[in-house]
């Protein structure tokens, strides 16, 4: 009964009603089941992990004295971290995120990023948030603070879907910022090439950041349902095309899914996860999607 | 095929509304938002034969929607096959019947032209004769018995009645609509001018598809209508007032001569006494008038009277004859058209004032008051007022009215007036309380406000100007009591009680002259006669009624003729009842107070032989005809043509209306309009 009152509320337009970004991010996260993780890095927390021999340089507070006494060897006592991994939210509020009835792809794309920050910030990981659209509008640093999670928050509680993508320029602004490793998690809808796709996200993929893709789409933009002509305005550039309702549905289908099979390619090579999240899909999948990927990682 | 209405055909301006929307549509698609055009090609509307045979369709059925519209509203219609078989009709022949219909050769002429006219109706045809005057009666129709009609028509007479035109076309207007078939009716009269209605509109009757005048008047006819009256005060002598009125017809031939010559020039108000008198005025005729008491002649005088003339002749030197109730015969000497109204017999009346008691039993009662009433009804010997001391059961057994004060604000008022009213009697209570204060005159003054002018006591009539009211006594009102007359703030002065038989009227006011200056003003004079007319109206007889008037009897009486023969029956004059008066002369009323003369005189309207103007008579007839009519200067003649094309088409059974087959197919079209519009999401109702 439990679960099933859960996945009732992890419905996208269920979410919408609650308003308040914090309360779905607990409502999605407390319907899912969740497990500890582990870190991917070794660092320096009470689960152990080796020994191993000291060498020069290392850290004295971490030899384990104990062993030294026994043996008169130094070792270095080493843990499993849990805590100490930098996860980075890029958010995407392009004009086209804007699209979507009756969520639009922002607001689960808001939803999805409060739920990954909340889960982030239960797991004691440091959190840093950023949005953009041409360019880097908003950026959070990764931190452990305790109000790492309410900042953010609030800075999501406070976005609106701005103009253009340029997804190359705003990643290559936060390339500087983002020094230490971690995990960057991409929240789009992707209206870009792939060759460009890569471009972006290689840098950080050779940095050592682990990259996970959250594709953020709407029914009606992967199937239009239009049936006689139109005139389609885009959001972003306000240019307007008419349309034949015949071409949207055989054409621009096959137009459309070959671009998300494409931007799947791409992901794949440079060894991001990928994740197609639907504004009329549950949130749950994707919360469990990125778990997985934690887990891989961890491994 | 005709239409009725062709203007309605201005419709078909709206044609282009469609075909505006059909094009608009095609060049402005609806424009949506969309996340990105990268992955849109541009499409050019297509343009297939296929499509636009679509929209064709849809645009030809609204296009067609409209049209039927149109000519459903334009109301089209053919004229039958068999319209070459004279349809049947059914024929209303209505014959003048009222006194002026005896004027010379007038009758004769009305039966001869009818019966001409029944002649040459087709065989086919039903046939209902009427007569009439100021009401319709059936004398015979073709469903009678062969040969009916004429026998009816032949015993026919003129009676002594006025003729109402407009009540008798609104009679037979109803008598028209119980028959389908269309109706013609034609109306044998003298054209009478003083017979129309004050309404022309009431000429019109609408089920009445045809209409013909037909006029009885052959050549012009001179009358004098006369009418008297005689009068003595002291019994000895006789004062006789003699009233003539001449009138003059004319004949068809002068009446369109005068129409037309005074068509253009005037726009006068048809029935106008200038009109006909500007043509026929004639030199004055003498006329001699003689006054005979038992076929002795008593005087003559002979004087001038030209039509259209009111002549008054007095005779004041005259002897009342020896003998109890003389009848004197006043008559003219010469012969005019109608003989009937030129003598009139009358019964000496002595002006006798109507008796009224006083009772003062109330020692509280104003002497002053005492004086006031019986100034204000003893004015112009109007009545004359006796004086009793006591109660009502004091007054002489022959007493009908009374005039007394009482404390009004006694509950039941005094026990002996109600007795008094209950037998059918009358009587006037005003305020015998003393007055409440010495310094009433302080109190600021109220004036009359409200006034019942729908009562018969005409209180409208009097001039209340000038009346102040000081100081008005509490008065308890009961149920029913109907306020007469009331202060500007609402403190009743005049009321009516309700009571099984007689008339109770109670005067809130005490007459001394201090609550109030009504007793000192010219309008008390006129309050007390009104007073006393109204309550001599309950008890008295008329002394004189117009031929036609139904006279109201109480139980017991009879009622003798002109020729003295009894007019009830035994039954019937032992209840109360009424009696029509259907002739003129000297009808005696015998009952328990003794004998009563009533004189029953013609209609001096009746007896005006003046014609109707000849523009009146064909805008009567154009309502009926599809021609147009020059604007009478009433303007209530004439008929709008969309009434008359209604009434064509609701009654013409030569016709045949298409609108029985438009209105099914419009809706046809309407539906396949819809279903075609809705079946493809891209084709919708609004074109776009």
């Amino acid at each position: 009964m439990t679960t099933r009152v859960a996945n009732r509320l992890l419905k996208p337009e269920v979410l919408a009603r609650l308003g308040s970004l914090d309360l779905i991010a607990r409502t999605v996260v407390d319907g899912v089941t969740t497990g500890l993780h582990r870190s991917p890095h070794f660092g320096f927390s009470q689960e152990f992990a080796e020994y191993r021999a000291y060498n020069e340089g290392d850290d004295l507070r971490y030899v384990d004295w104990n062993v030294y006494a026994r043996t008169d060897r130094t070792y270095i006592k080493r843990f499993q971290g849990e805590t100490n991994t930098a996860v980075t939210l890029l958010l995407d509020t392009s004009a086209s995120m804007g699209f979507g009835s009756p969520v639009s792809k922002l607001d689960q794309a808001l939803f999805l990023v409060a739920t990954l920050a909340y889960t982030t910030r239960k797991q004691h990981d440091s959190l840093g948030v950023a949005v953009f659209d041409e360019r880097v509008q908003h950026f959070l640093a990764p931190s452990a603070r305790p109000d790492a999670l309410v900042r953010a928050l609030a800075l999501l509680e406070n976005t609106h879907a701005g103009s253009g993508t340029d997804i190359l320029d705003a990643l290559s602004s936060l390339r500087a910022s983002m020094t230490r490793r971690g995990l960057v998690i991409v929240v789009s809808d992707l209206y870009t090439d792939a060759d460009e796709l890569i471009a972006a996200l290689q840098p950080l993929a050779h940095a050592g950041q682990d990259l996970a893709l959250f594709h953020v789409l709407d029914p009606e933009e992967i199937e239009p349902s239009l049936t006689r002509i139109s005139a389609l305005r885009d959001l972003e550039t306000d240019d307007t095309v008419i349309v034949d309702p015949a071409f949207l549905q055989g054409g621009y289908r096959t137009k459309f899914a070959m671009h998300c099979a494409n931007v799947q390619q791409a992901c794949r090579r440079i060894g991001a996860d990928y994740t197609q999240v639907l504004t009329t899909d549950p949130l749950d999948a994707a919360l469990q999607a990125y778990l997985r990927f934690r887990e891989r990682r961890g491994r | 095929m005709s239409l009725l209405f062709p203007l309605y055909f201005l419709g078909m301006l709206g044609l282009g509304l469609p075909w505006l929307l059909h094009r608009f549509s095609d060049q402005q698609p609806e424009e949506k938002l969309f996340p990105s055009t990268r992955f849109l090609d541009a499409t050019t509307p297509p343009v297939s034969r296929k499509r636009r045979l679509k929209y064709l369709s849809l645009l030809a059925l609204r296009v067609l929607s409209l049209v039927l519209l149109c000519f459903l509203f334009a109301q089209p219609w053919f004229a039958r096959q068999d319209q070459a078989v004279p349809a049947r009709q059914h024929h209303i022949v209505a014959i003048d019947q009222s006194m002026s219909m005896r004027a010379t050769q007038r009758w004769d002429s009305a039966v001869d032209q009818t019966q001409a006219l029944l002649d040459e109706l087709p065989s086919t045809d039903s046939v209902a004769l009427f007569g009439f005057d100021n009401t319709v009666r059936q004398v015979a129709s073709s469903d009678d018995q062969p040969g009916a009609i004429g026998r009816a028509l032949s015993s026919m007479q003129p009676g002594y009645s006025s003729a109402d035109y407009g009540r008798v076309m609104q009679l037979l207007n109803t008598r028209a609509a119980e028959h389908e078939l269309p109706v013609k009716l034609w109306l044998v009269t003298d054209q009478q001018r003083s017979s129309l209605p004050a309404q022309l509109n009431a000429l019109y009757a609408p089920q009445v598809n045809e209409f013909e005048l037909v006029s009885v008047i052959e050549q012009p006819q001179f009358n004098v209508h006369l009418a008297a009256a005689a009068q003595t005060e002291d019994g000895v002598n006789l004062r006789v007032s003699v009233q003539l009125t001449a009138s003059q017809s004319m004949d068809s031939a002068d009446s369109n001569a005068a129409a037309d010559e005074s068509a253009p020039a005037t726009q006068a108000q048809p029935g106008a006494n200038d009109e006909s008198v500007s043509v026929t005025e004639q030199a004055a005729r003498e006329v001699t008038i003689s006054v005979t008491s038992a076929d002795q002649l008593l005087t003559q005088r002979t004087t001038l009277i030209a039509p259209g003339n009111l002549e008054t002749v007095i005779f004041d030197e005259l002897i009342l004859p020896a003998g109890e109730n003389p009848v004197l015969r006043v008559a003219l000497q010469q012969q005019d058209a109608l003989a009937i109204d030129n003598a009139v017999e009358l019964v000496v009346t002595q002006a006798n004032p109507t008796p009224v008691q006083l009772l003062q039993s109330d020692r509280d009662t104003s002497a002053n008051a005492a004086v006031f009433v019986t100034t204000a009804l003893e004015t112009d010997d109007y009545a004359s007022v006796s004086v009793v001391t006591g109660n009502s059961e004091q007054v002489p057994p022959d007493t009908a009215h009374i005039v007394t004060g009482r404390d009004l604000s006694a509950d039941p008022l005094a026990l002996d007036v109600l007795q008094f009213v209950d037998a059918g009697n009358n009587a006037l209570v005003f305020d015998s309380r003393l007055s409440r204060s010495n310094d009433a005159a302080a109190r600021a003054p109220r004036e009359v406000g409200l006034v019942d002018q729908t009562h018969p006591l005409a209180l409208g009539d009097i001039d209340w100007f000038g009346i102040r009211f000081y100081d008005v006594p509490p008065l308890s009102l009961i149920d029913n009591d109907r306020i007469l007359l009331e202060t500007t703030e609402r403190e009743p002065i005049l009321i009516e009680r309700q009571v099984e038989r007689g008339r109770l009227l109670i005067l809130n006011d005490r007459l001394d002259g201090r609550g109030s200056n009504l007793p000192l003003q010219p309008a008390f004079v006129s309050l007390m006669h009104a007073l006393l007319n109204y309550f001599d109206a309950s008890t008295a007889l008329p002394t004189s009624m117009l031929v036609g008037e139904r006279l109201t009897l109480p139980a017991n009486v009879q009622v003798l003729g002109p020729d003295e023969e009894p007019l009830l029956t035994l039954d019937a004059s032992g209840r109360s009842g009424s009696l029509q008066l259907l002739q003129p002369g000297l009808y005696t009323i015998i009952g328990l107070r003794g004998e009563h003369v009533l004189r029953v005189i013609l209609d001096t309207n009746e007896s005006d032989l003046t014609t109707l103007d000849e523009r009146v008579t064909r805008a009567w007839q154009a309502r009926y005809d599809d021609v147009t009519v020059p604007d009478t200067g009433s303007g209530s003649l004439k008929l709008p043509a969309i009434d008359k094309r209604l009434l064509a088409q609701g009654n013409d059974n030569n016709r045949l209306s298409l609108w029985q087959w438009l209105l099914p197919a419009l809706i046809m079209i309407l539906i396949l309009e819809s279903w075609l519009a809705n079946r493809r999401l891209d084709v919708r109702r609004d074109g776009s």
